[in-house]
């Protein structure tokens, strides 16, 4: 057998019998490698590779145009009416059109299957570039009876077979003819994640022109305004083009006065981006932040490795030396190492990739399905190569490190040293070296996934202003659609719109009366925690000119006691005076500040309204809500706007859960216009909403743990491997006289030095970098000194205890017997 | 007959340097070894007499002089080309042995023709020929941890025969064995010369200089005496 072959069966043999540094490195670059190929499956599936679907995605432009409310509430404002009269007034720029998913399913062959349905203009699939598999491409003709699906549908629904053309399908009640099968496609922006499974549905826009506008803004809203230009040459519109174009169709096209104030009171953002950076949106940040962490993460376990493996070597230097005299050439002993240190990596490599995939299968889990293109992200030839070469370059690296310690000069001197006592304490420079970095790394890495953790732990224990504890939520859907879409545009004062209200006011009372010992019913649109935000603007009685928008939240008598919000001042209404339509509305602590600046809370009760003179201040609350949706000032109304949604929130008993299937049965059976939706406590509500919050904070706590592990790992392996060294000069110490204790202080301060130099690269580094980061990582929170200040000092306390415990292991192990032994 | 000059050393020095002291273990050696010649090198410790077998076996640099082998002057020579004349001329005989632990006896003989690659039925019956000189054939699948010192100083007389080198360096050969191995030892380092091999040993142990058929006694890095001795038959 060759001697590359023996080192090959050494290597093998060396997993077994060597298990402190196969299991290391298997462990410690495995579970890093697997990291980092997760990230390169998400950066080369994001940012590298083609975008499925969408094969024009270099050439297309995408346009974000908001009017926006409170700093940070963006609203949509493209409708197909306003696209159209965009893409009529930029018709020489290019084709403009729009894609809109949502969640749905269809049933094929008694078989449900959960698609994502796309509503696309008719032009759609001409300006993504998206492949036609089977069938026609679509015609204007054909937007109102036909749909196409996509390719995994066609195989998983149909079998893949052709005579799927001319099938019909059932979508949302409505029947569609499948006219053809397009690629699948899943490079479209979404709430909800893109299957594979897909159904294109399309509407001819230009017909929108024409249609009966609602002047609505927010409801119909456009998301995904694609623009894709005639030729390479042709710039996209500027932004005061944009603003230009803007201004007119306000001006010419919304024609209800009070809209169009809205609107006009409201800052419009517009940006024209490309395709992928749309796409991506935060996720590009996600995916650098990701890629950063992993090499830091990777870095770490690798100089970890190379100090285990600088004291594997150094118990060798012997052999080495050995295989030296005998005729061996440094380039040649340096190579047969890598040939026996590659089953090791080679295991760890394969372990990496298995931990890899199972990551990526877990991405739907740990990103909450919010991370686009799911089902896109594999483990890839580029993933495979990315792993191949971090494995080869890094076993060939500590390959050539085997005989560092070698002096190749002066063979004898290592021939006389059996790796143990002085002789080998001149080779920890580069271990001493490489651990001061490895501090420094865990030092920014900390500080980063600490003040994510910090950031993400402050969302999701911040305070809402009202209590959750006995809070129960109970939720219906008006199934008659015909009669909400009446209501939305019938007056408050119409008979429709008091029978809306009635209708509530008799649920809410069965609601009580069904659900024992419940104290309260209270009533708002889609709940308490609800994303959704109702908004209200009116001119100021003050200047007619200034329009003043506002939240509105809707209530009934005891809400507030009920939810413990804090009445600050005033009395809220009764039972009795909501009956009677007080003209008494109660306003939230913000509206008091922005509305009545510089005047006492007291004094504002009994003010006119500026908003409406017909209304007076009843009571000031505090502010309420969680903190993204809490973006202004807020009045309470205890008239319901129109709303398919209907939440009651109770308050029960300590310990009483609502039953969600008893409470369907009954109330379907009693009220056939209602689907129950859900019984659910608001804490629950809570802890689903703040799922993804909570999942980013374990992650984050995990990347935080597995960096003090690393560090604490590379740490304890180094002093062990340095007292050990040290064990001669101990025992010297010890045989004159050196108690256990100033031993260990010896030890101590020989190691305070890394710590301080450490700390210190490690410090200068996150404070210098992490302004530079935050302008690349739009996740990353304000700089807190508080944090950072914290955390080094709970890394001194890592690093001290990986000094004490590996040292007192060694001392307590009678030094003498070292004397004995050299 | 004339014998053929094989090593020749001039006036080699050799200073160790530790911070401010310098050490001078070697202070202008010189000597010559002709082949089939079995020389003793005496002193007591610390005169330099490893240092001089390190140098000559390649395994060490001189400071100063120069250092002629199979008419090859190692001068200037670099890492990879000492390494070559340590693998072709020069076997070498540790005091502690130095055999890897996890190889097999064969495999620890074997080590020299492999790194010259050698073919594998060559180095079979290379390696098998010298275990048979050396009596160890029987032990050549044992680990170096199953056998006695004697056992492992044969193992390692066996690697330095194998490469049939011109030289054969011995330093301290029976300084780790007992009398009753060390005698076992020299009586095949004897044979092994009285073969045709050329022999250079360090000793202390005034007992086997006789072995040897001149001696060369160092004091403080010095040649102080060069003599000619009579072999016991």
């Amino acid at each position: 057998m060759s001697l590359a072959l023996k080192s090959l069966g050494r290597g093998t043999k060396r997993i077994i019998s060597v298990p402190r540094l196969s299991l290391s490195l298997i462990i410690a670059l495995g579970s890093t490698l697997g990291a980092v190929l997760c990230v390169t499956a998400i950066v080369s599936a994001l940012i590298v590779k083609p975008l499925p679907g969408v094969s024009n995605a270099a050439s297309l432009s995408a346009l974000k145009l908001n009017v926006t409310f409170g700093g940070s509430f963006k609203l949509d404002f493209i409708t197909a009416h306003a696209l159209n009269h965009a893409s009529e007034h930029f018709k020489d720029i290019g084709l403009w059109t729009s894609v809109e998913a949502t969640r749905s399913s269809i049933d094929v062959e008694t078989i449900n299957h959960p698609v994502t349905l796309f509503n696309a203009g008719s032009n759609a699939t001409d300006v993504l570039g998206t492949r036609l598999i089977l069938g026609d491409f679509v015609t204007n003709e054909k937007t109102q009876s036909h749909a196409w699906i996509s390719s995994s549908l066609w195989q998983s629904a149909y079998s893949g077979l052709t005579t799927v053309l001319g099938k019909t399908m059932t979508i949302n009640g409505q029947q569609y003819i499948i006219a053809g099968v397009l690629e699948d496609t899943l490079a479209i922006t979404s709430n909800d994640p893109i299957l594979p499974n897909q159904v294109w549905r399309y509407s001819d826009f230009s017909k929108a022109l024409g249609m009966t506008k609602t002047d609505n803004i927010g409801n119909n809203s456009l998301k995904n305004i694609f623009i894709k230009p005639h030729n390479d040459n042709i710039s996209m519109p500027t932004d005061d083009e944009i603003l230009q174009w803007y201004n007119l169709y306000v001006d010419t096209q919304i024609t209800v006065p009070g809209i169009q104030d809205f609107v006009r009171s409201m800052p419009m953002e517009s940006s024209m981006t490309d395709y992928r950076a749309s796409f991506l949106d935060t996720s590009y940040n996600l995916a650098i932040g990701l890629s950063i962490t992993a090499l830091g993460l990777l870095l770490m376990a690798s100089l970890n490795l190379v100090n285990l493996f600088l004291s594997h070597y150094q118990s060798r230097s012997k052999e080495f030396a050995v295989q030296l005299s005998m005729g061996a050439t440094p380039l040649k002993l340096r190579g047969l190492m890598i040939l026996e240190n590659l089953p090791s990596f080679a295991l760890a490599g394969i372990f990496g990739a298995l931990l890899g995939a199972w990551l990526i299968k877990a991405l739907p889990l740990l990103s909450n399905n919010e991370m686009p293109m799911l089902s896109a992200i594999s483990i890839d030839k580029l993933t495979l190569i990315v792993g191949a070469i971090i494995v080869l370059s890094l076993s060939i690296v500590f390959g050539l490190l085997s005989i560092t310690n070698i002096n190749k000069h002066n063979l004898q001197s290592n021939l006389n040293s059996s790796g143990k006592g002085t002789a080998a304490q001149s080779s920890s420079s580069i271990s001493r070296a490489l651990m001061i970095l490895q501090i420094s790394i865990a030092s920014v890495l900390m500080t980063g996934s600490v003040m994510l953790a910090k950031n993400t732990y402050d969302e999701v224990n911040q305070n809402l202003g009202f209590s959750l504890d006995l809070a129960q939520q109970i939720s219906f859907n008006i199934k008659d659609e015909q009669w909400i879409e009446q209501l939305k545009i019938s007056n408050q004062a119409d008979a429709l719109n008091n029978e809306y209200q009635d209708f509530i006011k008799q649920l809410g009372k069965d609601v009580t009366a069904k659900i024992p010992d419940s104290e309260v019913a209270l009533v708002n649109d889609g709940g308490l925690l609800s994303g959704s935000i109702s908004l209200r603007s009116n001119s100021s009685t003050e200047n007619p000119e200034q329009m003043l928008t506002y939240q509105v939240y809707h209530y009934d008598a005891g809400y507030f006691d009920a939810l413990d919000i804090p009445v600050l001042a005033g009395t809220p209404l009764t039972a009795q005076e909501i009956a009677e339509k007080s003209n008494k509305v109660i306003i939230d602590e913000r509206f008091a500040r922005e509305l009545f600046p510089e005047i006492d809370y007291q004094k504002i009760i009994g003010q006119q309204l500026p908003t409406d003179e017909e209304k007076i201040v009843g009571a000031i609350v505090a502010e309420t809500g969680f903190e993204k949706t809490r973006i202004g000032p807020s009045i309470y109304t205890p008239h319901h706007s129109v709303s398919r949604r209907i939440t009651y929130t109770l308050i029960l008993p300590l310990g009483v859960k609502l039953s969600s299937d008893e409470l369907k049965v009954y109330f379907e059976k009693q009220y056939p216009q209602l689907e129950l939706v859900e019984a659910k406590s608001l804490k629950d509500i809570w802890l689903e909403m703040t799922v993804s919050d909570r999942l980013t904070l374990y992650v984050l706590i995990a990347i935080t743990l597995l960096t003090i592990i690393l560090a604490a790992i590379g740490i304890s392996g180094l002093t062990l491997m340095t007292t050990h060294q040290k064990k001669y000069e101990l025992a010297i110490r010890m045989a004159t006289g050196a108690r256990q204790s100033s031993l260990m202080r010896f030890v101590i301060k020989d190691t305070m030095w890394i710590l301080i130099i450490g700390l210190l690269i490690g410090f200068t580094l996150s404070v210098s970098g992490y302004d530079w980061l935050k302008e690349n990582i739009s996740l990353l929170p304000e700089f807190n000194w508080l944090t950072l200040g914290s955390l080094d000092i709970g890394l001194v306390i890592v690093v001290l205890l990986s000094v004490i415990f590996p040292t007192w292991r060694v001392i307590k192990q009678d030094p003498l017997n070292a004397l004995r032994q050299e | 007959m004339t014998q053929k000059l094989l090593v020749s050393v001039t006036d080699i020095t050799k200073n160790y340097r530790n911070k401010q002291i310098e050490t001078k273990a070697l202070k202008g050696v010189s000597l010559s070894i002709y082949e089939g010649e079995f020389v003793a090198i005496t002193g007591p410790s610390g005169c330099g007499k490893s240092t001089l077998l390190s140098i000559m076996g390649l395994m060490d640099t001189a400071s100063s002089g120069q250092y002629t082998i199979s008419d090859i002057d190692t001068s200037h020579l670099k890492i990879d080309q000492r390494t070559m004349i340590r693998n072709k001329h020069i076997g070498f005989v540790f005091q502690s042995f130095n055999l890897i632990d996890d190889m097999s006896v064969f495999d620890n003989v074997a080590l020299i023709l492999e790194h010259r690659k050698t073919p594998k039925a060559e180095i079979k019956e290379r390696v098998e020929h010298v275990l048979t000189q050396v009596d160890m054939l029987a032990r050549q699948h044992y680990q170096p941890n199953q056998l006695s010192g004697g056992q492992q100083q044969r193992i390692a007389i066996a690697r330095a025969l194998v490469g049939n080198p011109d030289l054969i360096l011995v330093d301290e050969p029976t300084g780790n064995l007992d009398t009753v191995n060390g005698d076992k030892v020299m009586a095949l380092l004897e044979k092994l010369n009285h073969d045709g091999a050329t022999i250079v040993m360090v000793t202390h142990d005034s007992r086997y200089v006789r072995c040897a058929n001149r001696q060369i006694q160092l004091l403080d890095g010095e040649i102080i005496t060069e003599k000619q001795l009579e072999v016991v038959a």
